[in-house]
C-alpha cells in the first residue's frame, strides 16, 4: 500500500474546504481525482504534497507521514504542478541537476533516464535554454522531465492533459504505464473523462469537499445502476443529485 | 472626475506610506542621521573655509546647471493607468478637470521640495558668493515659477500635439529654463522679466492650439515611466512587486557559478542571471570603493565603509525568501536547515569579495598596511554579525 488518506479535514483558513475525505491509492495503481472546478481536487493534493495541514486526519505514504518521518515522505513523492513552476535563473540542463542534487539521485543513471525522456518529449536541443520562456505545453514537459526522474513511490499529476499535444499525451500514458509496472503507484487530478476513464484503474470522486464515491468504473456502474454509463455520466449524475 | 482624482490620490498616498515605512526602517533612520549630520558638518566646514570670493567665474554656470536639474526634480503625477485608455476615453471631455487637479497637486508638492533645496542652499549663495538678497530672491522666485511652467508644459502637452515633439520640448523645458537662470543670476530683475514673458508665451499657446483631446498613451507612459522609477527607489529598500526582471543568461560568467550544494546552485544563478538583487550590490561595491579611495581619514572610512556592508548585506536579505513561492522549495526533502545554511554561507562570501575592495581602496587611499588590516578585521566582524546573529533575527521577524 503507497499512499493512505483517512478522515482527511482541512483547508486553506479555519473554515474547512475538505470534509472527511478517505481514499487509497495502491502500489501499481493509477487511480484519478475527479471533481468539478473548487470541488476540493487541488485541496487534496496540496494537502498530501504537505503544503496545507491537515486539521484532522492523517495523510501516510508507505506508513510515513510529514510529521513521523518528513524526509521519508517528502523523498517518496514526485508532483507536476497543474501550472507548471519554473525556476526562472536556471536553464532545462540545470532545473535537471537540481533535481537530482534535491532528491539525492545517482548522476549516471539519473542523466540516462533523463536523456529518454528529454528525447520523448523532443526537448534534448533545448537543455541551454531557459525553460520559463518556453510555450505552456513545453514547460509541462519540463515539470515531467524532473518528476520522472526521481524514484518516487508516488506521483501526483495535477490535471496533465490540458496543454499537452496528443503525442506528448500518447507518451505521458505510456511513461505512467511503465512506472505503474515497476511497482510506483499515481494520483492524477483531470477533468478529461474519456482518457481517466480508459486508463485509470479506480476513481475518486469528490464534490463540494466531500467524498462522493469511489472504486473502478465496473463498481461506480454498479452503484449508479447502469452497467454501460461512462464515467462522464456517472459523475454528472452524481454530482447533480440524482443517482445514488 | 474631481472624485477619481480623490480617490486615486488617497490610494496614491497610501501606496507610498506603504512603502515609506519601509525605507524608513529604524536601522536606516539610524544610517541616515549620521548621514546628514556629516553632510550638514562638512557643508558648515565647507562655508567657514571657503569664505568670500568674488571672482564667480565658471561657478556660475555650475550653479545654472544646478538649478535646472533641481528644476527637474519631481514630475508631473497624472496617477493614470493602463485601463484608463479603456475605461476614461467615454469621459474624455471631462479629463481635463482630472488634469487640472492633477496639476495642482504636482505644483504644491514639487514647489515644497524646490523650497527645501534653495533653503539648503541659501547659505552657499550667501556667504560662499556674496549674492545680494534681492539677488537671491530673484532666483528663488525665477526657480518657482519656472517650475510650475514647467509642470503646466506637461499638462499642456496632453492636449496639445506640438508641444510632445522632442525639440519643442527640449526648447521650451531646458533652454528657456536655462536663460531665465543665467538671467537672473546676472541680472536678477531681468530674468524675472523673461521668465513672466514666458509664462505669457505658454499661455498663449494655450489659447491658440488647446484641444479637448487627450493623448493618452502619452500621458500613461509618462505616468508608468514616473511610477517606474519610483518603484526603483522602493526596491532599494523592499521588495516591490510591480518590479520584475527577466533572467539573462550570461553564459560568459558560467565558469563562477558553483555547481552544488543545491541552494549555493541556485542562489547564485540567480544572483548573476537576475539584476534583482546583484545591480544592487554591484553598484553599491563600485560606489563605496570609489568613495574610500577619496577618503584619507581612516576613521570616516570606517564609517563609510561599515554603512556600505550594512546595506549590501541587508539589502541580500530577502534573495533567501525569492524562491518562497515555487512549491518545489517546499517540496524538496531537504530541511529548511541546510537551506538557510547555504545561503549564510554564499551570502558571506558576496560580503568578503566586497571587503577585500573596500580594503584595497582604503590601502591605496590612506597607504597605511595597518589601515588595511584593521578595516578587514572591522568589516569581518561585521560580516559575522551581519550574517549569523542579524539574519537570525530577520528570519525570525520575516518568518
Amino acid at each position: 500500500m503507497t499512499l493512505k488518506v483517512t478522515q482527511l479535514v482541512g483547508g486553506y483558513s479555519q473554515i474547512p474546504v475538505l470534509k472527511d475525505i478517505s481514499f487509497e491509492v495502491k502500489k501499481g495503481e493509477l487511480v484519478g481525482l475527479i471533481g468539478l472546478n473548487g470541488a476540493g481536487k487541488s485541496t487534496t493534493i496540496n494537502h498530501i504534497i504537505g503544503l496545507l495541514t491537515p486539521q484532522k486526519g492523517e495523510i501516510t505514504i508507505n506508513g510515513n507521514s510529514l510529521f513521523t518521518n518528513t524526509q521519508e515522505y517528502k523523498k517518496s513523492i514526485a508532483y507536476v504542478p497543474e501550472t507548471p513552476i519554473l525556476y526562472e535563473e536556471l536553464t532545462l540542463k540545470e532545473h535537471i541537476e537540481m533535481t537530482i542534487m534535491a532528491y539525492e539521485l545517482e548522476k549516471t543513471s539519473a542523466w540516462d533516464k533523463a536523456q529518454q525522456l528529454l528525447k520523448t518529449f523532443r526537448l534534448e536541443n533545448k537543455l541551454d535554454w531557459f525553460p520559463a520562456n518556453f510555450s505552456k505545453g513545453m514547460k509541462q514537459k519540463v515539470m515531467l522531465v524532473c518528476a520522472f526522474i526521481t524514484q518516487a513511490d508516488l506521483f501526483i499529476i495535477d490535471e496533465p492533459f490540458l496543454g499537452l499535444d496528443p503525442l506528448a499525451t500518447r507518451d505521458l500514458l505510456n511513461l505512467i504505464e511503465q512506472r505503474k509496472s515497476d511497482g510506483a503507484s499515481v494520483l492524477m487530478s483531470t477533468h478529461v473523462l474519456s482518457t481517466a476513464q480508459e486508463y485509470c484503474n479506480r476513481f475518486v470522486l469528490i464534490d463540494h469537499g466531500k467524498l462522493k464515491t469511489s472504486g473502478t468504473i465496473q463498481e461506480l456502474q454498479a452503484e449508479y445502476g447502469h452497467p454501460n454509463a461512462s464515467l462522464s455520466e456517472i459523475y454528472l449524475g452524481m454530482t447533480q443529485g440524482d443517482g445514488v | 472626475m474631481e472624485k477619481l482624482w480623490k480617490t486615486r490620490l488617497k490610494r496614491y498616498q497610501k501606496m507610498l506610506l506603504k512603502y515609506l515605512r519601509y525605507v524608513l526602517n529604524d536601522h536606516f533612520i539610524i544610517a541616515l542621521l549620521f548621514i546628514l549630520g556629516a553632510f550638514a558638518w562638512n557643508y558648515s566646514n565647507f562655508l567657514k573655509s571657503v569664505g568670500l570670493t568674488n571672482s564667480l567665474g565658471y561657478t556660475k554656470w555650475l550653479i545654472v546647471i544646478g538649478l535646472l536639474v533641481l528644476l527637474h526634480l519631481g514630475k508631473y503625477a497624472t496617477l493614470l493607468e493602463d485601463a484608463d485608455i479603456v475605461f476614461l476615453v467615454p469621459r474624455e471631455y471631462q479629463m481635463q478637470s482630472y488634469l487640472k487637479k492633477a496639476y495642482w497637486h504636482s505644483v504644491t508638492i514639487t514647489l515644497g521640495q524646490q523650497l527645501l533645496c534653495l533653503i539648503i542652499l541659501f547659505p552657499y549663495f550667501m556667504i560662499v558668493l556674496g549674492f545680494s538678497l534681492f539677488q537671491i530672491v530673484c532666483i528663488v522666485l525665477v526657480q518657482l515659477l519656472l517650475k510650475t511652467q514647467i509642470l503646466r508644459y506637461e499638462l499642456l502637452a496632453a492636449s496639445i500635439a506640438r508641444l510632445r515633439e522632442n525639440v519643442v520640448k527640449i526648447a521650451f523645458v531646458w533652454l528657456i529654463p536655462a536663460i531665465c537662470l543665467s538671467l537672473a543670476i546676472i541680472w536678477g530683475w531681468l530674468g524675472i522679466l523673461i521668465t513672466v514673458m514666458y509664462i505669457l508665451s505658454l499661455h498663449k499657446l494655450e489659447k491658440r492650439n488647446m484641444t479637448s483631446t487627450i493623448a493618452w498613451k502619452y500621458l500613461i507612459m509618462k505616468e508608468n515611466q514616473r511610477m517606474l522609477s519610483l518603484y526603483r527607489f522602493f526596491n532599494l529598500f523592499t521588495d516591490v512587486p510591480f518590479i520584475s526582471r527577466t533572467a539573462k543568461r550570461r553564459k560568459y560568467l558560467d565558469f563562477i557559478l558553483p555547481q552544488k550544494p543545491v541552494y549555493t546552485f541556485l542562489y547564485a544563478r540567480s544572483l548573476v542571471r537576475n539584476s534583482e538583487f546583484s545591480e544592487l550590490w554591484l553598484r553599491l561595491t563600485v560606489l563605496g570603493t570609489v568613495i574610500l579611495y577619496f577618503i584619507s581619514n581612516f576613521m570616516l572610512s570606517c564609517i563609510l565603509a561599515l554603512i556600505f556592508n550594512y546595506l549590501i548585506g541587508f539589502q541580500m536579505f530577502p534573495l533567501e525568501k525569492k524562491y518562497e513561492n515555487i512549491v518545489f522549495t517546499h517540496l524538496y526533502p531537504i530541511e529548511k536547515k541546510v537551506r538557510e545554511r547555504q545561503f549564510s554561507r554564499l551570502l558571506m562570501k558576496i560580503l568578503v569579495f566586497t571587503n577585500v575592495f573596500f580594503a584595497i581602496s582604503v590601502l591605496v587611499a590612506t597607504k597605511g598596511i595597518y589601515d588595511f588590516i584593521l578595516m578587514i578585521i572591522i568589516l569581518g566582524i561585521e560580516d559575522y554579525l551581519l550574517v549569523v546573529p542579524y539574519l537570525k533575527w530577520y528570519r525570525k521577524k520575516h518568518g
